[in-house]
């Protein structure tokens, strides 16, 4: 009997049958914008990353995927364990069109809860504002992953989410955004699920760009579906109440776009942690 | 009662309380590379070359399992890469620990307390398990 991962039946699963009812849908009241741009390839081309040494991750024959999956399942070591397990919830962009910069800062929230320096909700609210100079405009991944190796986000307590104005821009969030940012990250080449998966399976959650929704989610883990098919979990920024607490399936062929993966993050000072007002800034 | 008995008395009373793992204050085991106060636990990897760890390595280095039993008993734990900048922590001890030596990765620095090791991380078909039961050692 073949295996099948205990996911649950709440989860979409979206396939070339039903993709159509998940563009632009009402969730929690809010018109979700699917706000994908095309990328600027003169400003961003292909095979950039931010770490010189990068080399493809070793890909996984079919068999081979099934049973590090089932492994996986078991010793409950995947990024959907290590999030379940410490409490690290999808984002919500709210009627923002910003899910290229919020699942490029969820990625980010997610290494530093893998690394061991805790979850600290950030605002992909500020570092979308900051790239479109407080515009309400769409983006892509390539943007938001270049800025927050760059400039980093601060804390959603610095620059609460959906606020778009740059006046929220103070000395302090400047500061705090320093102790949260990304230090290597990749790209894994377009639309190549077997290294996508690879980079799921090594624990390195991947933001995608998906053309076919015009839309920007985070991939956080493989499973095997009912059908035997290999299917891609992924955090979406509209909320809890999408999805099953703001999770679907990818099925491969609705899994193809462009992919961006950070592979550090500069660890920071617990005070980050801490209550407001506590600030620990960044020397 | 004189002084002397109630010294000796003190002593054996001492000696009693650390051969009955008296809780978290005194753990027993060697004396730690890196002592702290409360349970630290930092594992350093190549992140790069994560790709070529057995899966049991791997999954011991991942398991939410272990996070719990860490986070059960108040405890942090770091999974840092080996050339991370940790300038920027205010916990000297792990700045202190990704000081300790390194022979081969990954690699484990444990202390509870001021008791504790500095050893290859456990691998082999047991890691999970080995890597728990490592920690449960510390906690006596």
């Amino acid at each position: 009997m073949q295996y099948v991962s205990p996911i649950s039946q709440q989860m979409p699963v979206i396939n070339d049958n039903n993709a159509g009812q998940f563009i632009d849908p009402l969730v929690d009241g809010h018109k979700r914008l699917c706000a994908l741009r095309p990328r600027d390839m003169q400003a961003y081309p292909p095979g950039r990353c931010g770490f010189a040494a990068l080399r493809p991750f070793t890909q996984y024959t079919k068999e081979q995927l099934i049973e590090r999956i089932k492994q996986r399942d078991a010793a409950r070591s995947g990024l959907r364990h290590i999030l379940d397990s410490k409490g690290v919830p999808v984002k919500d962009q709210g009627g923002l069109p910003y899910c290229w910069i919020y699942s490029g800062v969820h990625t980010v929230e997610i290494a530093y809860a893998v690394q061991g320096d805790g979850y600290v909700p950030l605002s992909a609210t500020a570092a979308g504002a900051l790239i479109t100079g407080g515009q309400s405009r769409g983006g892509y991944g390539a943007e938001a992953i270049d800025f927050l190796s760059k400039q980093g986000t601060c804390r959603e307590q610095d620059w609460p989410e959906h606020q778009i104005s740059t006046r929220n821009n103070t000395a302090n969030v400047q500061a705090m955004a320093k102790n949260n940012i990304i230090t290597d990250w990749g790209e894994l080449p377009s639309g190549n699920l077997d290294q996508l998966a690879a980079a799921v399976l090594n624990n390195f959650p991947v933001t995608i760009g998906l053309s076919w929704w015009g839309h920007q989610v985070t991939i956080i883990d493989v499973v095997i579906l009912p059908t035997g098919q290999i299917g891609f979990v992924f955090n979406n920024s509209w909320g809890l109440r999408w999805g099953d607490n703001g999770r679907g399936v990818l099925t491969p062929e609705k899994a193809r776009g462009d992919m961006f993966y950070p592979i550090s993050v500069r660890p920071r000072p617990d005070a980050v942690r801490t209550a407001a007002g506590l600030y620990r800034l960044a020397t | 009662m004189n002084n002397k008995t109630i010294a000796v008395l003190c002593l054996v009373a001492a000696f009693f309380l650390n051969m009955g793992g008296g809780g978290g204050l005194n753990p027993v085991g060697p004396p730690s590379p890196v002592p702290g106060s409360g349970l630290h636990v930092l594992v350093v990897e190549d992140r790069l070359n994560r790709r070529d760890l057995p899966a049991e390595q791997f999954d011991a280095m991942m398991s939410a399992d272990v996070d719990e039993l860490i986070r059960k008993n108040n405890g942090r734990k770091y999974l840092y890469d080996q050339n991370q900048d940790v300038s920027n922590k205010d916990d000297p001890w792990v700045k202190d620990a990704m000081k300790v030596p390194r022979p081969s990765l990954p690699w484990l620095v444990l202390d509870n307390n001021g008791k504790g090791t500095s050893e290859a991380f456990p691998k082999g078909p047991q890691a999970v398990s080995d890597f728990k039961t490592k920690i449960q050692q510390y906690l006596k």
